[in-house]
């Protein structure tokens, strides 16, 4: 016992020394200053690059262009990524320490608080510097403006919604569409109502013997896709998106109206996935082919050839809901900021200004994932030229805007709607999302659902 | 009671026999069901995007996708990460495997005043959620100047700040009997004697468990390495997957279906199995070592 | 205090007691140093933040009791302290039976114990994000292996995760899963029981239901109230398995108490109310354990 006892206890030893000696290369690998965090950033002696750090959610996407501004600028710049989930939480604390990054990309959807509390550079100055021709700007920057200051650029183009179907699917299982879809270049491209889409979603949803879903007419879900509708249909989350908005418009007929056409979808006409079955396909119910019609951001699951996909699909556009009265897109756009406490606040601006607008810069990180910048989105066309599908869908993409469409009709009425949700983003997005999964399972009505919605919010706005 | 007793040989044999025929029983049946979903994850990871959601369920992939996980670890630095995640896993792992097993000794064995209190404060901050004193921490850390580092995932460690272990360990210890102790005195060790020769030989199953949930612990630690590693070179496994996940949508690239995610999830599993693997010898090791059971 | 000093001053006395003492607070050195550095002073300001308005980004206001009275009228606040007390007071003492179950099983003398022991004890190795993506890929309405096995003897499962009626069900069911974690445990406490116990206890023709009862719980009752305590401490935060498959949902049938701290910490910026919220959480928890400390006084056994 004895013998085995110290035995063992060498055993334990060497453990601990392989464990100790694993910590000690640790230590020597880790580089030995670790003290490029912000705030303290040093100041760099003249003939050397200056270090400016940038964050953003991008992973890896972003780095192979970032030579790019390097060069132009003549800086060295530090990438910091986090994961989009967690993105603003560290964002947050980075300014609660005051180490926020120099430029840091932000989300519209995320960033009243940012601006309220003056954390964000007016980039006015620096596009003014910078030459940048708003003409060549597809978005309505004044949308994008707060109290007349901009203080973020959009990266790509304002995502529209649309619908993509699966024509293989509709051949396969053989459904008989009543009405002909309104694809790029057809008479209703522009001009398709709510009851025709129902009705083909009808026409396209599958039920096996036991009146189970098989294959759903349509695969959209209707989280993203309320917020749009709501406006298109006239409503309005607020009544100014200033962030200083003093009441929730939520309850109005128009918007119970948009929530009640989307919702019914899945709980009376039975042909969109229900809470559960629209998680059950991580790729997405449209991409598991399980559903016909998706119905999205066109930028996500679209931009892809049918070899991508492993079917053929074609695109139409908005809906039209059943009071329709404006083509509204939101803003939803990832957007680029500087920090204004930055050491060097201009140089930060000025890559910000680049990020966004700079061709050869846009086009390199663009190209990596099909997607149109903002910053001159019809030159950027030119580049998927070979791929008929993808311009197609690009075309479809850019329809509502004067600059670049073909189909000048589609443009008549066209406004951006605001994205923002002002000062309590986190709370309302909360709040609408409970109250419609109360309506998709039968909780309440969307009329007890808004009301509800506007009341909770009405008094969060009460408090501050 | 004495019925038992009274029994015959036989009788006895065949209820002995049929117990042990019910135990077996119940054990394949809880068997099946504890792994189960794990055969399920990885067979569900080895099969082409076609089978995965078919029904009736198949649980033989065909073909078997190997190049499942090769996709996958493509996509992002696989190996970069999992090193820097092991450098905080050992760091840590050493912190707890030494304080907390000498905190948790003091506590166990050591009669001094306020010993209690103490403890009941050790315990009390395992009470409250992490989220709320991050921030203070992180303005902690930005004065030590250790922010961008791995200083803040470690160094709390090693100096025991583990609650959790230290309440294990505690409570491991205080069911070795103490006589054990007294024969050591007599032989003249000291109490860092006791705690090196006797407590810490007869505690390899409570060690190996720490070992382990310690690796589970830091190997997914996901909230802290993001708010303290700033560069993507620096990032651990857990952010670099999820990363990855959220860039399949960002990216506009085809969204990762069901076998890939489990894919990445055996990815995710297998090193703190590993683990399970190496640190099962010592749990036997101690039970054959204590000489304590049969 | 007064008996901190008479203890002190009777250990001070002995040589033998003193030297215990000082060796005591030596061993203590790395770990409360650890505790004053890096701890004490973050708790200490949360506190403080708890009775302030912060809204992380602007330095905090003090504004008194505000937030703890705000908490006490706030609907959703009641309805998640309400959903993790179920979830915590059914799922934790299910894991200790379960698990407790299975190491006795195991303690059995059976043959291959460690294929066994690995067996049971694997599932909880899995990480919990991986755990989450199984769990809501096993437990989908539609496509998930549990509703398609029910299928094939022609029961329509729930609709799990997606249901008010079974969310919450369905996250206690995916926490027995992982019951082998108290398993290992609980084996570790029954191999360092005395043989000669039992063998006594058979001397006094105890047959095996009273030898479990009269040595087998007792003499491992420190690892059962350790497994119950930390399970409580534990699933009273739970927070990243939620976070992942329903973000609190449907219609906050699975809102936890730490989620909705999170919510309100993080993004709706009212750090000073979440950090209230935490102090809330504290008190209730450190509640529970001096309860079961106190009722386990006379329950547990230990070395002494």
């Amino acid at each position: 016992m004895e013998e085995k006892r110290t035995l063992s206890r060498r055993r334990f030893l060497q453990l601990s020394a392989v464990g100790a000696a694993g910590a000690a290369l640790a230590a020597c690998a880790m580089p030995a200053g670790d003290a490029a965090t912000g705030g303290e950033m040093a100041e760099a002696p003249m003939d050397e690059t200056v270090e400016l750090r940038l964050s953003h959610w991008w992973g890896e996407l972003i780095t192979p262009s970032i030579p790019l501004i390097e060069e132009k600028h003549n800086v060295s710049i530090t990438e910091e990524s986090a994961t989009w989930g967690e993105y603003f939480d560290k964002l947050l604390t980075q300014f609660a320490g005051g180490v926020a990054p120099d430029v840091m990309m932000t989300s519209i959807l995320k960033v009243g608080p940012f601006y309220t509390a003056g954390l964000l550079q007016p980039l006015a100055p620096a596009m003014e510097r910078n030459d940048i021709d708003p003409a060549l700007w597809a978005l309505d920057l004044d949308s994008l403006a707060f109290k007349g200051d901009i203080f973020g650029l959009p990266m790509f183009l304002n995502f529209p919604l649309g619908f993509a179907v699966n024509l293989d699917l509709i051949e396969a299982e053989g459904f008989d569409v009543p009405h002909e879809w309104p694809f790029w270049g057809t008479e209703a491209f522009d001009n398709f109502s709510y009851e025709k889409l129902t009705e083909n979603f009808e026409a396209c949803t599958k039920r096996s013997a036991t009146g189970e879903i098989e294959i759903y007419g349509s695969a959209g879900t209707w989280g993203s896709v309320n917020q749009q509708s709501l406006f298109e249909n006239g409503g309005d989350f607020f009544d100014s998106y200033e962030f200083d908005e003093t009441e929730c418009l939520l309850n109005s007929p128009e918007v119970v109206e948009a929530v009640a056409a989307y919702t019914d979808w899945v709980i009376k006409y039975e042909v969109a996935p229900d809470l559960g079955a629209a998680q059950a396909f991580k790729e997405g119910v449209w991409r598991a082919q399980k559903g016909v019609v998706q119905y999205s951001w066109l930028c996500y699951n679209c931009f892809q050839s049918p070899e991508a996909t492993g079917f053929n699909w074609r695109m139409f556009h908005l809906p039209q809901l059943p009071s329709f009265k404006a083509r509204r897109n939101l803003i939803m756009a990832d957007m680029v900021t500087a920090n204004p406490a930055s050491d060097h606040a201009d140089l930060a601006a000025d890559i910000a200004i680049t990020f966004t607008t700079d061709w050869d810069f846009t086009q390199k990180l663009y190209l990596t994932w099909l997607n149109l910048p903002a910053y001159n989105s019809g030159a950027h066309l030119s580049l998927v030229e070979d791929d008929p599908h993808i311009v197609e869908a690009m075309k479809v993409y850019l329809s509502r805007y004067k600059a670049f469409s073909e189909d000048m009709s589609s443009t008549e009425g066209f406004a951006l709607a605001p994205g923002t949700r002002g000062r309590h983003a986190g709370f309302v997005d909360n709040t609408v999302k409970t109250e419609i999964e109360a309506v998709l399972v039968g909780d309440k009505t969307a009329q007890q659902a808004m009301d509800d919605a506007k009341a909770l919010i009405d008094a969060q706005l009460a408090k501050s | 009671m004495s019925q038992s007793v009274q029994r015959s040989d036989a009788e006895l044999l065949l209820g002995r026999y049929a117990g042990r025929v019910a135990l077996y029983f119940a054990l394949v049946g809880l068997g099946i069901v504890f792994v189960s979903p794990l055969l399920w994850l990885v067979s569900s990871s080895l099969k082409p995007e076609s089978q995965v959601l078919a029904y009736p369920p198949q649980w033989i992939p065909r073909p078997v996708r190997f190049i499942n996980y090769a996709e996958v670890m493509q996509t992002f630095p696989f190996w970069r990460s999992a090193w820097n995640t092991m450098v905080i896993v050992t760091g840590t792992m050493v912190g707890h495997l030494f304080t907390c097993s000498l905190t948790a000794y003091a506590f166990a064995r050591i009669r001094f005043p306020l010993r209690d209190a103490l403890f009941v404060m050790v315990l009390a901050t395992l009470m409250i959620p992490y989220h709320v004193y991050l921030i203070p921490q992180y303005l902690l850390f930005r004065e030590l100047n250790w922010l961008n580092s791995s200083k803040p995932l470690i160094v709390p460690f090693l100096l025991g700040q583990a609650p959790f272990y230290i309440f294990l360990m505690r409570q491991f210890f205080r069911t070795i009997p103490k006589e054990y102790d007294d024969a050591a005195r007599i032989d003249g060790s000291g109490w860092f004697g006791i705690y090196l020769r006797i407590l810490l030989p007869l505690s390899y199953p409570v060690l190996g468990a720490v070992a382990i949930f310690t690796f589970m612990a830091h190997w997914n630690d996901f909230l802290a390495p993001l708010i303290y590693l700033n560069e993507p070179k620096k990032q651990t496994l857990a952010i670099a997957i999820r990363t990855w996940e959220a860039l399949r949508l960002q990216a506009g690239a085809k969204p990762a279906s069901w076998n890939h995610i489990m894919a990445v999830s055996v990815l995710l599993t297998l090193p703190p199995m590993l683990v399970f693997f190496f640190a099962q010898r010592y749990f036997i090791q101690g039970v054959v070592m204590t000489g304590i059971k049969g | 205090m007064l008996t901190f000093h008479r203890q002190w001053r009777d250990s001070w006395r002995s040589k033998l007691l003193r030297d215990e003492m000082l060796f005591g607070y030596a061993a203590l050195i790395p770990y409360l140093a650890g505790f004053l550095i890096f701890v004490a002073g973050p708790l200490a300001y949360s506190l403080w933040l708890s009775f302030t308005q912060y809204n992380i980004l602007q330095p905090p206001v003090p504004v008194g009791l505000d937030n703890y009275k705000a908490l006490i009228e706030d609907p959703l606040m009641w309805k998640s302290l309400e959903n993790t007390a179920v979830y915590s007071l059914v799922s934790v003492p299910l894991q200790v039976i379960l698990g407790y179950a299975l190491a006795l099983m195991l303690n059995q003398q059976v043959k291959g114990l460690s294929a066994w022991r690995t067996v049971y004890y694997v599932p909880a190795v899995v990480p919990i994000v991986a755990s989450a993506y199984l769990f809501s890929y096993l437990f989908n309405a539609d496509t998930g292996l549990v509703n398609l096995l029910l299928k094939m003897v022609r029961i329509s499962g729930p609709n799990w995760f997606g249901s008010p009626d079974w969310a919450l069900r369905t996250f206690i069911i995916m926490n027995l899963w992982v019951s082998g974690g108290g398993m290992i445990v609980y084996l570790a406490a029954l191999q360092g029981v005395p043989t000669a116990l039992y063998d006594a206890a058979k001397i006094d023709g105890a047959n095996a239901w009273q030898r479990l009862w009269a040595v087998t719980v007792p003499m491992t009752s420190p690892a059962l109230l350790f497994m119950f305590m930390i399970g409580i401490i534990g699933s009273f935060q739970v927070f990243t398995s939620v976070f992942i498959i329903t973000s609190g949902g449907p219609v906050n049938a699975t809102l936890m108490y730490v989620l909705y701290l999170y919510r309100h910490g993080w993004s709706y910026l009212q750090m000073g109310y979440a950090s209230a919220l935490a102090w809330v959480l504290f008190a209730i928890i450190f509640g529970l354990t001096y309860l079961s400390l106190r009722v386990s006084g006379r329950l547990v056994h230990y070395e002494v």
